[in-house]
């Protein structure tokens, strides 16, 4: 489904449309319910999270000004929303002190990755997103996939935009130094077998 | 990390973005449209571009001009139209038709005028009740 802009539903609904805000609702569905999938866990609070959200942001459609993206500010409130319900800590920038991540090269990581066929680069890379964190999983998920820019993922997160560059250069690390070892795991078997 | 240096890892990106993300129930958005109540409907009311009276005069002025036209054209415009035909046996007992048809109306609601004046004089003089009474003994059927 190819949609307009945000802005021109926004409109639509700040003008008496309720049709508009399904459009809205259908835009927007996925990754607000990753958001909170992501931070509560169980599928069914999230689903019931994430339509709280959509309700807040209905009634509060009207104070949304346009000054920043509709998506980050849908984000922020979805994210408050699912920290408030588990009452888990926002995010924390880790150090980066792990001598395994820092000690490899990304470029060859990238060549052996390349070499492979697509279907082993996705298993590659569900296992090394399984092994993140709930909380990279959705700065990267949000960086890549919905495109933010830094920004405004740091006000989704509550983080300072340095950090959030951080905690994004640390995850790529982590995801390469994950899918290298897979790789070389998946090599030891062959050669075992 | 900076714009440049996602640009750089173009690889990663569309790794990620083939993963693709979680999708919630296929209702999900009828549920949500489901709890919101609905608004009043803003009815717009166009604006009148003229008055009531304006219109009116227009409609008389363009009903004139079309009777006068008519009445002019008319020796010309006769000798168009079959003298046998059924559309000038319209035209020719028009007047016949509506005078009957008023007069059928005016009948009708003479008669249930009448009716209705002797059914309510009935009413006053006799009673309700002697009325309703005397009508369950006919048909055969106790008056509660």
């Amino acid at each position: 489904m190819n949609f307009r802009e945000d802005n021109y539903y926004i409109e639509r609904v700040k003008n008496g449309d309720v049709a508009a805000f399904a459009t809205l609702v259908d835009k927007h569905k996925d990754m607000v319910f990753t958001i909170c999938v992501k931070i509560v866990r169980k599928s069914e609070d999230a689903e019931e999270l994430a339509q709280d959200v959509f309700m807040k942001v209905y009634d509060k459609i009207d104070t949304f000004r346009g000054d920043a993206r509709f998506s980050t500010w849908l984000y922020r409130i979805a994210y408050n929303a699912a920290i408030s319900k588990t009452r888990k800590r926002r995010l924390e920038v880790e150090a980066l002190d792990d001598y395994t991540i820092n000690n490899y090269s990304v470029d060859d990581v990238k060549e052996e990755l390349q070499s492979i066929d697509k279907e082993e680069q996705q298993v590659l890379l569900k296992k090394a997103m399984d092994k993140l964190s709930d909380d990279d999983y959705l700065v990267i998920k949000l960086f890549y996939l919905e495109d933010l820019p830094v920004k405004d993922i740091s006000e989704i997160t509550g983080l300072s935009q340095a950090n959030v560059k951080v905690k994004l250069h640390r995850i790529r690390k982590k995801m390469y130094c994950s899918m290298k070892e897979n790789m070389k795991q998946t090599d030891d078997n062959l050669v075992n077998l | 990390m900076s714009k440049q240096d996602k640009m750089d890892d173009l690889f990663l990106e569309a790794l990620i973005k083939s993963d693709g993300i979680k999708s919630p129930s296929f209702n999900f958005t009828a549920k949500i449209m489901a709890k919101i109540p609905s608004r009043e409907i803003v009815v717009e009311e166009s604006s009148r571009i003229i008055g009531k009276n304006i219109t009116l005069l227009i409609f008389i002025i363009i009903g004139i001009a079309n009777m006068a036209l008519i009445y002019f054209i008319w020796p010309y415009l006769s000798v168009w139209i079959p003298e046998n035909s059924f559309l000038m046996f319209i035209i020719n007992n028009i007047e016949v038709f509506i005078r009957s048809y008023v007069m059928t109306i005016i009948q009708r609601s003479a008669t249930i005028s009448l009716l209705l004046v002797i059914g309510l004089g009935s009413i006053t003089i006799i009673g309700k009740e002697e009325i309703v009474e005397t009508y369950h003994r006919y048909t055969g059927r106790a008056a509660s």
